[in-house]
């Protein structure tokens, strides 16, 4: 296995702005992995099950992690995030939940279901990228296993 | 990244709910109180002391005075029968037995009455005593009127000389006065003891109680109970009256005719024409006549064939015989009436004696028209009770029915026929009109309470509603404002590129206007540019706490935060920790007393009503004076109290109200705050069912005292 084999990032999010600013946060905190972006939970559920235009491996390669947003039109982050956890295939990819609150209720429901962690989309921009970058560093430190 | 502690929710396991409910059940389910000792041995012993006195004692004592009043109030042996024997023999046989039998059960009742555990077994052998003690009470009472009627014939026979002929007439008192008063005990102690057994048999699990007796059934035994009573009490009355005419008629034939014999009998010499003469003068079948000298010596043959007058009897005939003539009943020996009458003036006397029984015809028929009666009643009384009974059963039965048709099936549409005018036709409107009533307010109550379920239901989709608004809006409102937030710091950067590369441009071409025109965009950015981001990241920041606030508001009461018990001690600790700083700065000392250490609530909640009464005080403290807050509270056993207590500038009376409104902030001062800090308090008091109330007078400080109950139930797990 090459040591800097980069693994590709799937971020989920249905706002064209929380989009950008998360790319844009990545990227200034170091973090340069291909990023495979998505608008609503269907579409990202046809990719990660190869139907419709995603069915080449080639072109639309598994992601390494998904970064999931919870409110969304079409299939909710809910809804994606059992779907991703009780398919056998896909179970193994770290999911990190972006909640725009931090509610215990919604919170707990996403442990419930699986997820991997979460983040609260900060309204503080420093905030936000010091999170991003600790999970930047978090990314290169732990390999999952497939 | 946020520490997150996952709180499990573990089911509860269904064996061990099902133990715990297990555990809350008594032991064995008793069917109410059972029915008071003292008050079930009062009932019992008036049943027997009833048949005793009155069914026992009051025939025989009713009798014996007529007795007495009737035969010139001398003393007989048969007085002695009537007034001593019946308290001994009934007392032992009607009262001091059946107490013996009944011992067993009262001790029973009493330890049940305490409060100790009813035991199955125990409660089996009490019915079974309580249903067999008025069968035994009931023979004690006849074999107490047998004893003492045994006893009193002895005396009778063997100290008045009575002939035991004569006193086998007097047989049938034992089913008439044993048969009376037991059958009243019988009765009676089954009516005395029905609590009981239909407690036992409830207890025990029956279907229905033992002892059920319809109407018709009391109805034929009352007419029963009567009329065999007053047979009892008037047929000894009237035998003995009858007697006393017979008596009294008897005398005064036999006086009339012996009169006219020794009239008669002055005209002859002879003694044989005597004494064919006076055999004219006998009366009755078993009559006879006599004549005696002054010395007791019999002049003509006695039927007995004495020759002489006992001593005995000369004294009583020195006593009786006083003047010419007259007459006097015994009742010495067999009842019989003497009349006598003086033979000239030699001292002789000529007796008549004549027996009432050679009369007693009339009066036997007069025994036996009475029984006739006595039967022809009962007779009649089993024959139509029922039909006369009917007239109240059949009313009764049917509106026993319409209730419990009403009670069963909630059917309002009953109504009874009124067919009838006497009172039972009362019953019967009245019921109608209850019906009617109910039928009524039963319309009414749907009505309200269709009205209060729409109503209801309307109020929680409103606050539904609220709710969702206040999270959607909470919620939603926060993603624009991350991305105003996001792009407006990225435009700094971007200005400062420019910024920069106009520079780099004017370096390269200096001129006087550029560099002029440079300066100017620089002064720009640095001042209007940098205030307008701090201005938009102020706002920002505000609108977010604004949303927070609203957020924790649509939160309040929900089952992720547990109800414990905590101790209000060390949340006031804890909210005091955070503002301490604050209050060193602001010159403000605080004054704590003791808190309930032991109350449900749930923590953060409660933490945040301390801390946001804290904040307020510290906010609205006055800016000169004595400055301090006071913290303090008390309990009991339904609630816990607790107040903050500033000397602030106050609340004036006409804003208590209104500050407990959503977003009511009532200083124009320049303070923080959203105004919905006492809004949130009020809601997180109001979900654990607590309240709050605010005394304050402008300009002299205010209290803020919130009560929380101390019976919340605790969440489990």
């Amino acid at each position: 296995m090459a040591p800097k084999q980069s693994i590709v990032i799937m971020l989920i999010e249905d706002d064209d702005g929380h989009q950008l600013l998360i790319r844009e946060n990545l990227r200034a905190g170091g973090i340069v992995n291909e990023l495979i972006e998505m608008r609503d939970g269907q579409q990202a559920l046809d990719y990660l099950t190869r139907r419709g235009q995603y069915q080449d491996p080639a072109k639309s390669p598994r992601p390494g992690l998904i970064l999931l947003d919870i409110k969304m039109p079409k299939v909710d982050g809910f809804t994606v995030l059992e779907r991703v956890k009780s398919d056998p295939t896909l179970r193994s990819i770290p999911v990190l939940m972006l909640t725009s609150t931090d509610d215990q209720v919604e919170v707990n429901r996403c442990y419930s279901l699986g997820a991997n962690g979460y983040v609260v989309k900060p309204v503080r921009y420093d905030e936000f990228q010091d999170k991003v970058k600790a999970l930047g560093l978090f990314l290169d430190i732990v390999r999952f296993p497939d | 990244m946020k520490d997150i502690k996952l709180q499990a929710i573990e089911p509860i396991s269904l064996t061990e709910a099902a133990s715990q409910d297990a555990c809350t059940v008594t032991a064995v389910e008793l069917p109410g109180r059972p029915p008071s000792p003292g008050r079930t041995l009062w009932r019992v012993l008036r049943a027997w002391l009833i048949g005793l006195f009155v069914f026992g004692y009051g025939p025989l004592l009713t009798y014996g005075s007529l007795a007495w009043l009737l035969n010139e109030h001398q003393w007989r042996w048969t007085h002695l029968m009537y007034f001593t024997e019946v308290p001994l023999i009934g007392g032992f046989c009607v009262l001091i037995l059946p107490w013996l039998w009944y011992r067993p059960i009262h001790r029973a009742l009493e330890a049940w009455w305490r409060g100790e555990p009813v035991d199955r077994s125990l409660c089996v052998r009490v019915y079974e005593q309580a249903l067999l003690l008025p069968w035994r009470v009931g023979r004690a009472a006849f074999a107490a009127a047998f004893i003492g009627y045994l006893i009193g014939v002895s005396v009778v026979h063997w100290k008045a000389n009575q002939p035991m002929s004569e006193v086998m007439k007097t047989l049938p008192a034992i089913p008439l006065v044993g048969g009376m008063m037991g059958a009243f005990c019988y009765f009676g102690t089954i009516r005395a003891l029905h609590p009981l057994v239909a407690w036992c048999s409830r207890f025990l699990r029956h279907a229905r109680p033992v002892h059920r007796v319809s109407l018709a059934t009391k109805f034929l035994t009352t007419t029963c109970v009567l009329a065999v009573a007053a047979l009892c009490l008037l047929q000894p009355a009237a035998y003995t009256l009858a007697q006393v005419i017979t008596e009294q008629h008897l005398t005064d034939r036999t006086l009339s005719q012996l009169r006219v014999t020794v009239y008669r009998t002055a005209l002859f010499e002879r003694q044989e024409d005597r004494v064919s003469l006076l055999r004219e003068a006998i009366v009755g079948a078993h009559g006879y006549v006599f004549i005696v000298d002054a010395q007791g010596r019999l002049l003509t043959p006695h039927p007995r064939g004495y020759t002489h007058v006992s001593q005995e009897g000369i004294y009583q005939l020195e006593a009786r015989v006083q003047g010419t003539e007259g007459a006097w009943v015994d009742r010495v020996g067999r009842h019989r009436v003497v009349a006598f009458s003086r033979l000239g003036e030699d001292g002789d006397v000529v007796l008549s004696m004549a027996f009432p029984s050679d009369f007693a015809g009339p009066l036997e028929r007069f025994v036996q028209f009475s029984l006739l009666v006595v039967i022809q009643i009962l007779f009649v009384v089993a024959l139509f009770g029922r039909y006369f009974t009917r007239g109240i059963t059949t009313p009764l039965s049917e509106l026993t029915q319409a209730a419990r048709r009403i009670a069963e099936r909630g059917d309002l549409s009953q109504h009874v026929p009124v067919t009838t005018t006497d009172e039972l036709s009362e019953v019967a409107r009245a019921f109608n009109h209850m019906v009617d009533e109910m039928r009524a307010s039963k319309a009414a109550v749907d009505r309200y309470t269709r009205q209060l379920e729409r109503s209801t239901q309307e109020l929680s989709a409103l606050n539904q509603e609220m709710e969702d608004l206040l999270r959607v809006v909470s919620h939603d409102l926060r993603a624009p404002l991350i991305n105003i937030q996001g792009f407006s710091r990225r435009l700094e950067p971007i200005m400062q590129e420019a910024v920069g590369a106009l520079e780099s441009a004017a370096a390269d071409r200096p001129s006087e206007v550029a560099s002029a025109q440079l300066a100017s965009v620089k002064q720009s950015v640095h001042t209007r540019f940098a205030e307008s981001l701090r201005f938009i990241a102020k706002s920002i920041e505000k609108m977010d706490a604004l949303l927070s606030s609203l957020l924790a508001i649509s939160r309040v009461g929900r089952k992720a935060d547990p109800m414990q018990m905590n101790d209000l001690n060390q949340i006031v600790d804890d909210v005091l920790a955070t503002f301490e700083h604050q209050m060193k700065e602001r010159a403000i000392h605080v004054i704590r007393h003791p808190l309930p250490s032991r109350v449900p609530c749930r923590r953060n909640e409660i933490n945040q009503v301390i801390s946001n009464l804290v904040s307020n005080a510290i906010t609205y403290m006055g800016a000169t004076g004595n400055r301090f807050i006071e913290i303090g509270g008390k309990a009991d056993a339904e609630h816990a109290e607790c107040y903050v207590r500033d000397s602030g500038i106050g609340i004036g009376a006409e804003d208590h109200e209104r500050i407990f409104q959503i977003f009511t902030r009532l200083q124009a001062i320049d303070v923080e705050g959203e105004g919905i800090g006492l809004a949130y308090v009020k809601k997180i008091l109001r979900s654990h069912g607590g309240k709050i109330t605010v005394t304050s007078t402008k300009g002299q400080g205010s209290t803020f005292a919130f009560t929380l109950p101390m019976t919340t139930e605790l969440t489990r797990g």
